[in-house]
């Protein structure tokens, strides 16, 4: 009887071990390719060409291998087993270094980059002595935390010392004037599955940032809900299941309708709006704002009752608080140093008596080796 | 190509398995040939070529030896020097070429440039292995006349890119008649998917931990520590891993390969882990230098060469680097300690002599993985306190933290415990039949959690695959 049950217990384990790798290699086979994937935000590898040539070469089994993994059927359900697997069982607390708290996805951005920060400060020092130095321009800082100040320390996760990063940021750029955001932002500011802020939650932000500077707003603005949800960056690669999508809203008023917006890429001007609508249907329903972080945005306010300027350098999280600022200016500029050799400034901004800010993310100062040179 | 990979899980096998399972007796060893070839051409399609040419060249050359082994001992001799004068000088030449002249640069100041060439990807397994046919053949050893049936047992995929070491007696009974068993073909599933899960569950996740900390710059004693003693687990894990999935495989096509891991960090002396690390390769290294060099039949003087000379170059078969030689004459010095003085006090003394052995192995593979004599002292220094860095670390206390489940599970799974446990649930009626249930449905999960993280993943090659 026993001997029996033993081979019950290996007709069963037999059979279903061929099931899955046959199943699978059945499905693989016969469904369909996909081009993109939606939770990744990517397109997926496609067949590799197969001829003589790539295959003694080594091309085609190369590449192989990484059209398998993006075509394999179920591919998400699969990545969400492996997340689980490392939350759950080997309680790993982070995916691919994705982490999640009370239903917020972030990534870790940990050891601190000294190389990066020392060569945003290099880099920042060069505009001001080269662009900014005996004009009567007013020139700001202020630091935007990325989730991880909100979240990694308080939950037991490795963390920047942001006191030490504010510190240093202000030591490193004496010749700006420091405007503190920290307290005016919380968790709630972003978005569960993005590392952006919500921008229907700035208005405080907005408000410390023009008081820094000398300026207010009373602007009162209607609030659009876009109807479709937003999957941000996070979402994909962290696979994490019990995340629900965001939700993109935007504030408009009639000075943010009567926006004149010029986008400059690769130095060729294209009129776009504040809200770029299209982009709700792309990639990252994120680059609505202002259709993304382009090299160079001019905003020019119509309905302004000031002719003050105000250049700001930028990352991705000056789209949108960027619309929230014209108010008190006739015009703002922004300008995005990863798309923009800093040195040709000058061909597209004269610096004479702007307010100039500079506005980043401690995630682009840990990065900051993107700037272009 | 790897085990690990989906192209071989889900196209490769599944395609391998029908056509081995459908096609008629003669032709079997043909399918596992192409197949075979195909596995190691999909990873270096020209050096294929080199592998095939070398295959005909020895099989030759052991129906030359057979041949004239008793007519004429000096033809045999020179035909047996030959082949092996071609396969080491294979190795030699794709292994040694650079570690030979970077010395010569180094010793004498010379800028001799390095040569451009890649390691074949196998070379250090499958020339042990046709080196030891030869010898074999020569010993008496009846020479395989089927060139097909030579060419699987040489290029056979489960056992070509990372072993174990396979000798022709080990499977020559089988290349000739085999039937695979439903027993044998479910052994074999258990022991590919226990492999699967210790390579990509188990030793990938420990594996991550010694980047981070080779990237860390917060580093602390128990940094050290914890990066030390992930490492020994992980190249087990890794290692093992692979064998089991080697081993699997072979027994899933009606093939018994040796073992080549016997839970080696249960020993008590160095001398017994090294009968249970990587089998094949201290047994080949045992027959063909050191029996012949004399072994143990010596004086005591010339005993201690023979260690030194064998554990020489097992450091040296490793890798093409000084620390390698090095780290294997850290363990002839272990050996020759524990034969001639301590043997008899470890054997006393259980609890010190496993404690023992398991420092001796874990200081044994932080000299392993480093890439440099200054790394071996930055490393082992840091073990103990020099460098300057302080006993604990923020990082280092987090990552304790995150890691502590895989470090229970490496250290729980490498004991045979749970091996144990099933066992003896099988001798109870009641056990034996929930475990009918349950072991298949862990077993599809493992592969279902294998190929989560592949699919998530990215290339994760067997650190043996450097060798």
């Amino acid at each position: 009887m026993e001997k029996k049950k033993i081979n019950i217990r290996n007709l069963i384990t037999s059979v279903m071990f061929l099931l899955v790798i046959f199943g699978l290699f059945i499905a693989s086979i016969i469904s369909p390719d996909a081009l993109y994937s939606l939770t990744e935000r990517r397109t997926l590898a496609q067949f590799p060409e197969l001829s003589t040539e790539t295959l003694l070469n080594g091309k085609f089994t190369g590449s192989f291998e990484g059209y398998t993994l993006d075509q394999f059927p179920e591919r998400d359900s699969f990545r969400k087993l492996k997340a689980f697997y490392f939350m759950n069982i080997m309680n790993r607390g982070q995916v691919n270094k994705y982490y999640t708290v009370d239903g917020y996805i972030d990534k870790l951005e940990y050891p601190k980059n000294q190389a990066a920060f020392d060569n945003a400060f290099a880099i920042f020092k060069d505009v001001n002595d080269k662009f900014l130095k005996g004009t009567d321009c007013n020139v700001y800082l202020s630091l935007i935390p990325d989730k991880n100040y909100f979240m990694a320390a308080q939950n037991g996760y490795l963390s920047f010392d942001y006191d030490e990063i504010t510190e240093e940021i202000k030591t490193n750029m004496p010749y700006a004037t420091y405007i503190d955001i920290y307290n005016t932002l919380s968790l709630k500011n972003y978005y569960y599955t993005d590392q952006h802020w919500k921008q229907e939650t700035l208005m405080p932000t907005v408000r410390a940032l023009l008081a820094g500077m000398g300026k207010e707003t009373n602007a009162e603005y209607d609030i659009v809900k876009v109807e479709k949800d937003f999957y941000g960056t996070y979402y994909g690669p962290s696979t994490f299941d019990k995340t629900s999508p965001d939700v993109i809203q935007y504030l408009t008023n009639d000075t943010i309708k009567n926006c004149k917006v010029t986008s400059y890429d690769s130095g060729i001007g294209k009129k776009t709006s504040v809200y770029t609508l299209a982009d709700l249907e792309g990639n990252d329903m994120y680059d609505v704002y202002l259709g993304g972080p382009d090299a160079l945005i001019v905003i020019e306010n119509p309905n302004a009752t000031t002719d003050a300027e105000l250049v700001i350098f930028r990352d991705s999280f000056g789209s949108s608080i960027s619309p929230l600022l014209i108010d008190a200016y006739a015009k703002i500029t922004l300008v995005d140093f990863r798309y923009v050799n800093y040195n040709a400034l000058n061909a597209f901004v004269k610096f004479e008596n702007q307010d100039v800010l500079y506005l980043f993310s401690t995630l682009i100062m840990n990065n900051s080796l993107t700037f272009k040179k | 190509m790897l085990f690990s990979s989906i192209t071989f899980l889900y196209y490769f096998l599944p395609i391998v398995l029908l056509l081995h399972t459908i096609s008629p007796k003669p032709l079997k060893n043909t399918v596992l040939l192409i197949s075979s070839l195909i596995f190691y051409a999909w990873g270096e399609p020209r050096l294929a070529v080199l592998l095939v040419i070398s295959l005909i060249f020895h099989f030759i050359c052991g129906l030359l030896i057979e041949k004239y082994k008793d007519k004429n001992k000096t033809i045999a001799k020179t035909v047996l020097c030959i082949s092996a004068l071609v396969s080491l000088g294979m190795i030699g030449y794709f292994k040694y070429t650079n570690f030979f002249i970077d010395t010569v640069n180094s010793a004498l100041g010379t800028v001799i440039p390095l040569l451009k060439v890649s390691l074949p990807i196998g070379i250090s397994f499958y020339t042990f292995q046709l080196v030891s046919y030869q010898i074999d053949v020569y010993r008496g050893m009846k020479a395989e006349n089927n060139i097909i049936d030579f060419c699987t047992f040489i290029s056979f995929f489960p056992q070509l890119i990372a072993g174990p070491i396979v000798r022709y007696v080990d499977i020559s009974k089988e290349l000739k008649e085999r039937k695979v068993t439903l027993a044998q073909f479910s052994l074999g599933i258990r022991r590919f998917v226990f492999g699967l899960a210790k390579k990509i569950l188990i030793a990938n996740t420990l594996g991550e931990l010694t980047e981070i900390f080779r990237a860390s710059g917060d580093l602390s004693v128990l940094y050290f520590w914890m990066y030390a003693i992930a490492f020994t687990l992980y190249i087990y894990y890794d290692f093992s891993g692979y064998s089991d999935m080697a081993i699997g495989l072979s027994k899933m096509f009606g093939f018994e390969f040796p073992e080549n891991f016997n839970y080696p960090y249960i020993s008590k002396t160095v001398t017994e882990f090294w009968r249970r690390w990587h089998i094949s390769l201290g047994s080949w290294f045992r027959d063909y230098v050191y029996f012949p060099m004399g072994g143990s039949r010596v004086n005591w003087k010339r005993h201690i060469i023979n260690i030194g000379v064998v554990w020489a170059l097992t450091g040296l078969w490793h890798g093409a680097s000084w620390n390698f030689v090095l780290w294997g004459l850290y363990y002839g010095v272990f050996l020759i300690i524990e034969k001639f003085f301590l043997m008899d006090f470890l054997k006393k003394h259980k609890i010190f002599s496993h404690v023992y052995t398991m420092l001796a192995t874990v200081i044994g593979f932080t000299i392993f993985n480093a890439t440099t004599f200054p790394q071996i002292a930055h490393d082992l220094g840091g073990l103990i306190g020099l460098g300057g860095h302080p006993l604990v670390s923020a990082e280092a206390l987090y990552y304790l933290k995150s890691f502590a489940v895989p470090f229970i599970v490496g250290a729980f799974f490498a004991t045979p415990i749970a091996k144990n446990a099933v066992m003896k649930l099988n001798e109870n009626k009641t056990a034996n039949a929930i475990l009918t249930v349950v072991e298949p449905i862990i077993i599809v999960a493992i592969v279902l959690f294998v190929t989560g993280s592949l699919v998530d993943g990215s290339f994760n090659p067997f650190l043996y695959f450097r060798f």
